[in-house]
């Protein structure tokens, strides 16, 4: 991990008016619905959406933009590179959730429903892992192409797993569907905590597929980096 | 031993979608060395190879095969790279930073102290040219120039000791190729290995102790270059056979007579003070003296052959003429074989 890249990246994205606007618009729907419902269910499917929207672009747009020769000839590993911008991602959509679940908070405090100290910090708990993950799948889909291919390649899996959902739906092919399920859960690799409020066993499966799926997605991006050339001469 | 090395470096890359068209050779077997404080240009026709040689230097690029080392090291060895210094030819700098802020980043990536940050940075922006309003603009708000000289500030961070420099004054002002000779001039006094690709030869000529020319990814000449060199305009004018006797007798060479002008080849800068005491001994005014301007344009268009290796001229008059070609005493610069393989 690098902290310099962790904090420029940060600054870089934070102070995008584009990526403002859509994390802007990513909230402030859901609070109103806070607002009017009372209930913290609103607020707790931005998680994934608000790491996609910061994570977008992490590495492609540095290799199409060519910012990454300059970087690569300071004595960074192309390792740290690639966790410095997974964790940064991270940190970034899970600041703007946390705030996020601060206003909710308030809000439901001012309409005297206070949500309880349990479910904020099980919503607390699910965003780190899927802000983790979601960034990690970003990082992992960046890497393979330059500027914002990533979201070109997130967006044409899911419409083509939604496809194929149907085509399995519709010929009774449950592998199929199995498998378009997978697919799903490893491009928006989420892990829930309700177990530790329900008192319940853990559920290992979970546990053990959520990790692999964010390591072998880092394991991918690591990978594909340092196989990369860098020079407009092999573009 | 060589701060460079490169032995037998080869580099193709795939043509046409996923590699159908074959492959295309850009580097062919290229083999340097070059020695510490040696300030070197790659010169070449475009596609020649030159930027795929700098990558790899860099260690942007992976050779197929042959070797590269810095310093005795691998080229991606991060004590290599804390000693590294870039300036790429495409400026594509962080824009949304400031000036002072993208110099700060890369201080702070290069792992140098952060309590001298600041000043470091600044004194850097100073020596290239910018001032305190330049440093706190945003670089998207900068001219050509200007990044240009940004650009060697970022690459002038903590003094490395290897320098890769890609076409540097390209879109500078007189005033800042001025700046970036200085720097050079410092760099190499402070023992710093640079390499320099560029298109503009009367500069590579000025300031390169050595200039390797690449053509079809291969080294076809390497020559060393002079420094400092006088230019002389003399009268009255000698007979060719006792300008032949001054010559030698100084340790220098003859070259012949093209009126008003006469070469000569010397060994080095003091064989061209000797040149010129011994002209002036002789009774012969010495009117002006200068390096044999466009060496590097004859190797470059292919007739280096042809070209005397040095030159210096005599006027009957004081009056230079006009097209006359160029007065110069120059130091001999035999072609110099690559260290081993690859070269033409």
């Amino acid at each position: 991990m690098n902290p310099t890249l962790i904090h420029a990246f940060l600054r870089q994205r934070l102070t995008s008016p584009m990526r403002l606007g859509l994390v802007f618009l990513m909230t402030i729907f859901p609070i109103g619905g806070v607002a009017i419902m009372g209930t913290l269910q609103v607020v707790s499917g931005i998680a994934g959406p608000i790491a996609f929207i910061l994570a977008a672009g992490a590495i492609g747009q540095d290799l199409s933009s060519g910012t990454l020769t300059l970087l690569f000839v300071r004595p960074v590993t192309r390792l740290e590179y690639v966790l410095s911008r997974w964790l940064a991602a991270t940190i970034g959509a899970f600041g703007i959730c946390l705030g996020t679940y601060l206003i909710a908070t308030l809000l439901m405090i001012v309409r005297g429903t206070p949500p309880e100290a349990a479910a904020l910090l099980q919503l607390v708990l699910d965003t780190a892992t899927t802000t983790a993950g979601s960034s990690a799948i970003m990082i992992m889909l960046s890497s393979l192409g330059g500027g914002l291919a990533d979201v070109g390649l997130w967006v044409a899996t899911m419409v083509s797993v939604q496809m194929l959902t149907v085509l399995g739906q519709f010929k009774h092919w449950p592998w199929l569907l199995r498998a378009c399920s997978e697919v799903q859960h490893v491009l928006s690799p989420e892990l829930s905590f309700a177990w530790m409020f329900q008192h319940v066993p853990p559920s290992w499966f979970a546990i053990a597929a959520w990790l692999s799926t964010v390591t072998l997605a880092l394991a991918v991006a690591n990978l594909r980096m340092n196989r990369r050339e860098l020079s407009y001469a092999v573009d | 031993m060589p701060a460079i090395v490169v032995e037998n470096l080869v580099k193709s890359y795939a043509k046409g979608m996923g590699g159908m068209g074959g492959r295309v050779t850009a580097l062919a077997g290229v083999s340097l060395a070059i020695e510490p404080g040696e300030t070197v240009g790659i010169i070449g026709p475009n596609g020649a190879g030159k930027t795929t040689l700098l990558g790899c230097l860099l260690g942007f690029l992976r050779p197929d095969s042959g070797h590269v080392s810095i310093d005795g090291r691998a080229v991606d060895d991060l004590a290599v790279r804390a000693a590294t210094g870039y300036l790429p030819e495409r400026l594509v700098l962080d824009r949304w930073m400031t000036g002072r802020a993208f110099m700060e980043y890369h201080h702070a990536l290069a792992k140098l102290p952060t309590a001298s940050r600041r000043a470091d940075c600044m004194a850097l922006l100073e020596r290239v040219g910018l001032d305190a309003e330049a440093a706190g603009r945003r670089v998207g708000r900068y001219s050509r120039g200007m990044l240009q000289r940004l650009a060697l500030a970022q690459a002038l961070i903590g003094s490395p000791r290897f320098l890769y420099l890609d076409e540097p004054i390209s879109g500078v002002d007189p005033a800042g190729i001025v700046v970036f000779r200085d720097i050079l001039t410092q760099l190499s006094a402070s023992g710093a290995t640079v390499l320099i690709n560029s298109h503009q030869l009367s500069e590579v000529e000025r300031v390169c102790t050595r200039v390797v020319f690449v053509n079809k990814g291969r080294i076809e000449a390497m020559e060393t270059t002079r420094a400092g060199a006088a230019h002389a305009r003399v009268m009255p004018a000698l007979p060719a056979e006792k300008l032949a006797a001054l010559a030698v007798g100084a340790g220098a060479s003859f070259r012949g007579w093209s009126a008003p002008d006469a070469r000569f080849t010397v060994p080095d800068d003091a064989g061209a003070t000797r040149l010129i005491a011994a002209l002036v001994n002789a009774g012969v005014a010495v009117i002006e003296a200068m390096p044999d301007e466009g060496r590097l344009e004859r190797l470059f268009t292919g007739t280096a052959s042809e070209a005397p290796a040095a030159v210096a001229a005599l006027s009957p008059s004081p009056t230079p003429s006009s097209g006359s070609p160029a007065s110069a005493f120059m130091p001999p610069a035999p072609p110099v074989p690559p260290v081993s393989g690859g070269a033409a």
